[in-house]
């Protein structure tokens, strides 16, 4: 192939302004100075050490990892009913049921978070964490629908049949043959929805009661100066986090689908 | 030879509608215990469909379907006397072979070691000992129809399904386990119904073979009456290669007819066969209509 030096050089640049950003987080965590700036002046740990001693903080994260969870489990609950309907039956007004279920997709966020609040405070439900994982279901769902049909769609339908006609009523099946065939997809979805939910900032701020909500919290930290470092400690151990738990969901995907022989298609990473 | 066997399987004007296309229609017929029985007909006929009706994965509109003299038609397909081998195979992609041969042992009474005994003999029978511990995505496609063919036979079901088994098998491997079957359904002696459009592997097979067209069973015999009387032009022309001759009956004497008229090939034999009529009441139509005169036959 010819070589477009022009092209490399944008591919080049493109990757050091997605990820040089990321790679500073590190860098100024721990360096001896309250000012963000070049050049460093020393190595320490004080910056963790002002993280970890930040109650408010921990609750904030501790907040976050309760919604992320509850989101992903409840997104991924919800995904496998829908993708599971749309795609072995069929039933009156599917088109439009499923268009409603994606369109969150599409929707400004903004949207949904002022209409949600709009009724809550209307209805009279008081906001809490409740409300935000709520609104975040809305809102992850989709990506947990489109994962998982995908992931049912792969599956063939004479498995199931082949269950029944050895004995397994509908429920078996769906435990013995359908669940762990479709396991990937549904980490996958696990995984995404927490993602999103983590790091979800309009509807924590929106629908939260005032609680610390990591996001919300990190941002209203940037206001201070003093405080920007030991965010910059905290971004350091959430990237950390992340390519851990990539790591570890992309290892189960993989030896998922080595177990049933498939091929790699897709997947995060 | 098959009229002392008793029946197995009867199917009384049985119609299916998939919406409101009329996939069976009146299919009317019996097949009998311990029968090599092939469902034949092109493509689109309706051979699968009748094939998971009787398995209970589809049910009907009207008529009824017996199963060893039982109306099944509150019956669902998990409690079914019968199991089927899939076009596909479906094997379990997540399980060893073993665990795919016994999976249909999983709800039955016995104990753990009876279970390795049966799965072994499963095993041994379609010819993949000591296989049990392997992958199962990992086999080849004549393997992973034996896989099949073990975990259907290991519940000794009375009726054994098969929809186009050897259609995805190479033309050695398949004529390879066309004769593997036959031995096979001789050795279990349970009935085998076998859905093919291949009307030579229905002939080299079965007892008895029932053609298809659109929904329904245009006839329903044994492979040489088939061959030599097939009841309808339209089956005669499934069937084999053959030669369609206008001709004019004019005597007819039994089974011996004398045809005539200007269109015969004047070297062709003075006497055919006439066709076997569905009843006395068609035989005008077949007086004027064409003269089958196989190819190789003559
Ligand atoms: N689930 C279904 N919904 C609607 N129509 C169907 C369905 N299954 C089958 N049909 C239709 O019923 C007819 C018979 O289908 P069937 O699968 O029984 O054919 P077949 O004889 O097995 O053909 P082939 O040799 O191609 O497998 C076809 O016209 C098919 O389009
Ligand atoms: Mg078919």
């Amino acid at each position: 192939m010819k070589k477009a030096p022009a092209l490399q050089a944008f591919a080049l640049f493109y990757l050091l302004f997605l990820y040089g950003p990321i790679l500073l987080l590190p860098i100024f965590a721990f360096n001896d100075s309250k000012v963000v700036a070049f050049p460093l002046q020393g190595l320490t740990l004080a910056w963790f050490r002002e993280m970890l001693a930040d109650q408010n903080l921990r609750q904030a994260a501790w907040n976050s990892l309760i919604i992320a969870l509850s989101v992903a489990s409840l997104s991924t609950v919800l995904g496998v009913f829908a993708a599971r309907a749309s795609v072995r039956y069929r039933f009156p007004g599917k088109a439009p049921i499923m268009g409603m279920i994606m369109l969150p997709l599409v929707l400004p966020e903004m949207i949904v978070a002022m209409a949600l609040l709009v009724v809550l405070l209307s209805v009279g439900i008081p906001l809490s964490l409740f409300t935000v994982i709520a609104g975040q279901v809305l809102i992850c769902t989709p990506f947990a629908v489109a994962i998982l049909t995908s992931a049912f769609q792969s599956l063939d339908r004479s498995l199931e049949e082949a269950a029944m006609d050895l004995g397994e009523t509908q429920v078996s099946t769906f435990r013995l043959i359908v669940l762990p065939l479709v396991m990937p997809g549904i980490m996958s979805s696990f995984l995404i929805c927490f993602t999103i939910s983590f790091d979800e900032y309009i509807i924590a701020q929106f629908l939260g009661s005032g609680e610390p909500i990591l996001s919300v919290y990190i941002f209203a930290q940037f206001k201070f100066p003093g405080k920007v470092p030991a965010m910059l400690a905290l971004g350091t151990c959430l990237v950390l986090f992340s390519i851990i738990l990539l790591g570890v969901a992309e290892y189960f995907r993989r030896r998922g689908i080595a177990r049933v022989g498939g091929t790699n298609s897709g997947g995060i990473l | 030879m098959t009229a002392e066997k008793p029946t197995m399987i009867e199917f009384k004007d049985v119609h299916k509608y998939y919406g409101d296309y009329h996939a069976l229609r009146g299919i009317t017929g019996t097949i009998k215990a311990g029968e090599f029985f092939s469902l034949l007909g092109p493509s689109g006929c309706g051979k699968t469909t009748l094939l998971r009706t009787i398995a209970g994965f589809e049910g009907i509109d009207q008529g009824v379907i017996m199963i060893d003299g039982k109306n099944m038609a509150n019956v669902a397909a998990n409690v079914r006397p019968t199991n089927m081998v899939f076009q596909s195979y479906a094997i379990f992609p997540h399980m060893s072979v073993g665990e795919n041969v016994g999976f249909g042992l999983r709800k039955e009474p016995g104990t753990r070691e009876d279970k390795a005994k049966a799965v072994a003999e499963a095993l041994e029978m379609v010819g993949l000992k000591g296989y049990g511990l392997r992958a199962a995505h990992a086999l080849s496609g004549g393997q992973r129809q034996r896989v099949a063919l073990a975990r259907a036979l290991i519940l000794k079901p009375k009726v054994l399904l098969l929809d186009e088994p050897l259609s995805a098998l190479d033309k050695k491997m398949r004529e390879h386990m066309q004769v593997e079957l036959i031995k096979l359904q001789r050795q279990v002696g349970i009935t085998f119904i076998l859905v093919t459009h291949d009307q030579e592997e229905a002939l080299v097979m079965s007892d008895r073979i029932a053609v298809m067209f659109d929904g329904e069973i245009a006839q329903l015999a044994d492979p040489e009456t088939l061959y030599r009387r097939p009841a309808t032009r339209k089956v005669a022309d499934f069937i084999g290669t053959m030669n369609f001759i206008p001709a004019t009956i004019v005597s007819e004497i039994g089974d011996e007819v004398k045809p005539g008229g200007g269109s015969a090939p004047r070297n062709a034999d003075a006497a055919l066969r006439r066709p076997e009529g569905p009843g006395a009441g068609n035989r005008r139509h077949h007086r004027r209509g064409d003269l089958l005169r196989r190819h190789d036959l003559l």
